[in-house]
């Protein structure tokens, strides 16, 4: 075949470009590391590639979440753990108050530090992370959540708990008033207590459940009388009515047991003296709890039946305040916890996408520098026939 | 038989080697000239004398000087330029087009996924004022980036347009050259010997109108050449070529269309009949391409924007109003035929349109035309995938759209191009400018009861659709131990009761309640207007869960753009593949073209030594014929 001189020179240079472009191509993304540098090098790639950055983009917007929960979270926990701190110290000083010998001065000094402990309670409650938001804020208010009204501590924010995630749950608040006060009142199933007006030495305890099944949530009395032989005996009136029980004898200590209720009254009753137990709400606060305490401790006309019966309320009331707490600081130590896992899931997701983006668009450098030494030795395989070729002319050798 | 006969046969002998040697040194010299067909001196032997001892040779007669040619690949190499001419145009724009789309950080699905990650940010501190900025930052990010590849795609097709029209011009200006070279071959060929320069330079211009827009030659018996293109329209015919326009699209002005102008009468070129070559390629990225990504951009742009409004304003801001819009945005166009009926410049009817829901929009634009079988009714055409809506009347939606027809109705011959969202990202722009104005909060807040004895919380109030009725206080009361429930306002009066089942949430006046856990007979949510706007973070929370729903078309919005990427991807990548393999076929048809007739110097050098050595000797003869001569006048001494 013939070939034309002008084509044969065209072509060769025509090639000879071809593997330069091909060569400087693959310098390119050998220098940049991207076998994808633009979408049509391989669209799929490149798609996939988009994903797994938006992916990784998302991760990191939750991770900031995840952040801000567990700041909120270790603050709380950190404060629940210091009320607890408070609470056990205010039982110590209440059982102190127990002590018989101690006189109304002794139990006055006892009553201020219940208040300072109170103090103390307070401020915890209104804790806020300096900026602007409240520990105990629940889902919001305009400042800090409790508010030491006469009429008892009041609640001024909105329930529940704030979070920063629609998927999953990062609370970046405590429910401050489920936690502070909305603890059971009483043992958790009815709260026992003495009539104001009684004026023997007897104190009813805290009480316990010896028949779950037979529970009714009525209230119940126990009106104590002198018997016709002297004896002190005592009757049970449920919700106000007669019951079976009608001038029971009365020994102090022994467990009284109605429907289900099972408590102690101890110590010496008057005639005339009632203890009634009522379901237990869940209205409990350690403010009103304390309150309450030390109004009684302070009363210097008490009788003993009135002191113990106070400590006993009082211990009572603390404790359950206490475990309320305790519930609530295992859920913060449990938010915590899940807090860590979406964090390490959220790890393990962005490595993968982050793998996905590599495998998508990222060079395979072995395969390159093959490539490219490829490459190279045709293009000096170019360079040296064009060379040689370009030398070859009938016109050489007419001398 | 005379002496001078050996003198008059080495003459011609001489002329003739002489006039080889003529041509080919014309041929070396046109070696490396683009077009230049090899030529050859045709020689014959001139016709014997006769005398009684038989036929004596008189010698070599020089004939004609031809050119090489081959008419059939000389067509295949036009042919072949026009297919490569017409993918590389439409690949080298194809390629400026994907670098509009960016990817990773340049991306808009990256630019969108940050609005939604500030708006997660503001979530963890809704009254913080610099969050609240930050989402505003994010948001106009979003636009300016909207804006810009809008802006990006105008000029493109700027650029095509310019690029459309210049070829024309040069179209034009090369069938002209090809009519009077017609004139001046077929004035040529009469004198009995064919012009094979012109001939030459009649191909190259063949070839350069084939680069532009692809034609079919036909040679007619004078040796003038007629061209046609787009399947029959007359080009170029003998002496006399008709010229090519280019004009404003029917629909819209900034798209440019096609016509032949015969005798000052226009016919419009529809761009498919165009076949091959630049111009072919240029008119199929505008009208196939840049529309897609156009319309890609655009449902993007107004899936996004309006999914943002909508969600805004289920929210309430920092001043507890609901959110005002967030972003704004061209509305659908409508664009007439420029042939509709018209008094002067305005048109007659007018036809409207509305999204009604913005994530049923698709990525394409649509024709409205009166429906041939029912009167008064249109048929609408889905110009993506062809998919037509028969009779449609005046309000009805199509694809997320409503079209409205206006009065007086539209004339028989009236057409429409519909553009629901493909300019929507031209216009978008961020319409609030007040921090306080993000709608973070949630209008309603749920708190269960502190006295539930059931495990039942809150998982989420979300807002799912504007109010039907005011927001209200009202109470939530679960009235037996299997779920059944009553939603009671300030005053006990009961406003809607049902079931509970657990996974699905309760919804009520556009809010829809999820719960977790199991509620117990008596248990209770209040459920009122939220107090606090300012720590009210659920619209936030509701901002940035849109980035995994559905937004466009069944996609999320990164979906969507990834799908975008990949689309336009692909066409550039298959565009850049086409040409490739088109640009070899017209390299291998020059390649086969010019092994016939281009010239090989080193073959020219071959025959340069043979007529040299025939004109050397001719010469010789001339010689003899003296030294004959010479020998008879010593006869006569």
């Amino acid at each position: 075949m013939r070939v034309s001189t002008a084509t044969l020179y065209a072509t060769t240079i025509a090639n000879l470009q071809t593997r330069q472009s091909d060569l400087s191509r693959s310098q390119v993304q050998m220098t940049s590391g991207k076998r994808v540098s633009q979408l049509s090098d391989d669209p799929t790639a490149a798609a996939q590639a988009e994903r797994a950055h938006i992916a990784q983009q998302r991760i990191a917007s939750e991770q900031r979440s995840v952040e801000a929960s567990r700041s909120a979270m270790t603050l709380a926990e950190s404060a629940l753990g210091q009320i607890g701190d408070v609470l056990h110290s205010a039982r110590e000083v209440m059982v102190n108050a127990g002590n018989a010998s101690y006189g109304p001065g002794e139990r006055s000094a006892l009553t201020m530090q219940l208040q300072q402990l109170r103090g103390q309670l307070l401020a915890l409650a209104n804790q806020h992370d300096g900026a602007g938001a409240y520990t105990f804020g629940g889902q919001g208010g305009n400042a800090a959540p409790f508010l030491d009204t006469p009429g008892g501590m009041v609640y001024a924010g909105t329930g529940g708990q704030a979070s920063v995630s629609s998927s999953e749950q990062m609370p970046t608040a405590v429910d401050g008033q489920s936690i502070w006060l909305s603890a059971r009142s009483g043992n958790g199933v009815y709260v026992t207590s003495a009539a104001p007006a009684n004026t023997g030495q007897a104190w009813i305890d805290a009480g316990g459940v010896s028949n779950p099944a037979a529970l009714t949530g009525a209230n119940y009395d126990v009106v104590f009388s002198v018997s016709g032989g002297g004896a002190m005996v005592y009757d049970v009136l449920k919700d106000g009515l007669p019951t079976a029980v009608v001038g029971a004898a009365y020994n102090s200590g022994t467990a009284i047991t109605v429907d289900g209720l099972s408590f102690n009254i101890t110590g010496a009753p008057a005639a005339g003296d009632r203890f009634s137990t009522t379901p237990s709400t869940a209205s409990l606060n350690p403010f009103a709890a304390l309150d309450r305490a030390t109004a009684a401790l302070q009363n210097a006309n008490a009788t003993q039946g009135q002191t113990a019966q106070a400590v006993s309320d009082g211990l009572r009331d603390l404790d359950a305040v206490m475990s309320h707490m305790q519930s609530a600081r295992s859920g913060a130590g449990a938010a915590l916890s899940r807090l860590d896992s979406i964090e390490s899931r959220d790890q393990d997701r962005t490595l993968w996408a982050k793998s996905v983006q590599s495998s998508a668009e990222d060079l395979d450098m072995v395969q390159a520098v093959s490539n490219f030494q490829n490459q190279q030795s045709g293009y000096q395989a170019a360079l040296q026939t064009y060379a040689m070729v370009q030398r070859l002319s009938l016109f050489e050798y007419l001398r | 038989m005379s002496s001078s006969m050996l003198m008059s046969i080495g003459t011609r002998a001489m002329f003739a080697a002489y006039s080889q040697l003529n041509t080919i040194s014309n041929n070396i010299a046109n070696a490396n000239t683009p077009g230049y067909s090899r030529q050859q001196t045709m020689q014959t032997t001139t016709e014997g004398q006769f005398t009684g001892s038989g036929f004596f040779g008189r010698g070599v007669t020089v004939q004609s000087v031809t050119r090489a040619s081959n008419l059939f690949l000389t067509q295949q190499v036009a042919a072949a330029r026009a297919d490569a001419a017409g993918a590389t145009a439409r690949s080298g724009m194809l390629q400026q087009l994907e670098q509009v789309f960016g990817t990773g950080s340049a991306g808009i699905g990256h630019a969108a996924t940050q609005l939604f990650g500030a708006f997660s940010d503001l979530a963890a501190a809704p009254a913080d004022l610099s969050a609240r900025q930050a989402v505003l930052a994010r948001g106009e990010d979003l636009a300016s980036m909207s804006r810009s590849y809008a802006d990006q795609l105008s000029s493109l097709q700027t650029n095509v347009h310019d690029d459309v029209v210049n070829s024309v011009r040069e179209v034009n200006t090369l069938a002209q050259q090809v009519a009077q070279l017609n004139n001046r071959i077929v004035d040529a060929l009469g004198g009995g010997h064919t012009p094979n320069d012109m001939l030459d330079a009649r191909d190259a211009l063949i070839g350069k109108i084939s680069d532009k827009i692809e034609v079919s030659s036909i040679t007619a018996k004078d040796g003038s050449v007629g061209l046609f293109i787009a399947g029959g329209q007359n080009l170029v015919l003998s002496n006399r070529a008709n010229s090519l326009v280019a004009r404003a699209d029917e629909y819209d002005h900034t798209r440019v269309a096609m016509g032949i102008s015969v005798a000052g009468q226009v016919t419009p070129l529809s761009s498919n009949a165009l076949g091959a070559g630049a111009l072919a390629g240029l008119m199929s990225f505008q009208n196939e391409d840049l529309v897609e990504a156009r319309n890609r951009l655009g449902v993007l742009a107004a899936g996004l924007a309006t999914a943002m409004n909508t969600q805004q304003s289920f929210g309430i801001d920092l001043l507890g109003q609901p959110g005002a819009p967030m972003f704004s945005m061209a509305r659908p166009r409508v664009l007439p035929a420029a042939s509709n009926a018209a008094v002067g410049p305005v048109f007659l009817a007018a036809v409207d349109l509305a999204i009604t829901d913005s994530r049923a929009l698709k990525a394409s634009e649509y024709t409205l035309e009166n429906d041939p079988a029912s009167a008064g009714q249109y048929r609408v055409t889905r110009l993506s995938d062809g998919q037509t809506f028969s009779g449609v009347s005046s309000g009805a939606v199509i694809d997320g759209f409503a079209i409205t027809i206006g009065v007086p109705a539209p004339a028989a011959a009236d057409r429409f191009l519909l553009q629901p969202s493909s300019q929507a990202a031209s216009d978008m722009s961020l319409a609030i400018r007040n921090p306080r104005a993000v709608a973070a909060g949630a209008p309603m807040t749920a708190v269960v009861s502190n006295a539930n004895s059931g495990t039942m919380t809150v998982a989420g109030l979300s807002i799912v659709a504007a109010p039907g009725i005011a927001y209200q206080p009202m109470s939530l009361r679960f009235t037996n131990g299997v779920g059944g429930y009553d939603i009671v306002d300030a005053g006990n009066a009961v406003l809607a009761s049902g079931t509970w089942t657990a996974g699905s949430p309760i919804t009520y006046n556009g809010m829809a309640l999820s719960l977790a856990g199991r509620p117990a007979l008596g248990d209770s949510i209040a459920i009122g207007p939220t107090a606090y706007p300012t720590a009210s973070n659920g619209n936030a929370l509701a901002f940035d869960a849109l980035a995994e729903r559905p937004l466009i078309d069944g996609q999320t919005v990164s979906e969507a753009y990834a799908q975008a990427l990949s689309e336009l991807g692909a066409r550039a990548q298959g565009a850049l593949s086409t040409a490739g393999t088109n640009t070899a076929v017209a390299t291998r048809a020059a390649q086969t073209l010019s092994s016939e007739v281009g010239v090989n110097v080193d073959e020219e050098a071959a025959k340069l030594m043979q007529f040299q050595q025939a004109y050397q000797a001719a010469a010789k003869m001339l010689q003899t014929a003296q030294t004959v001569m010479d020998a008879l006048l010593q006869l006569g001494r």
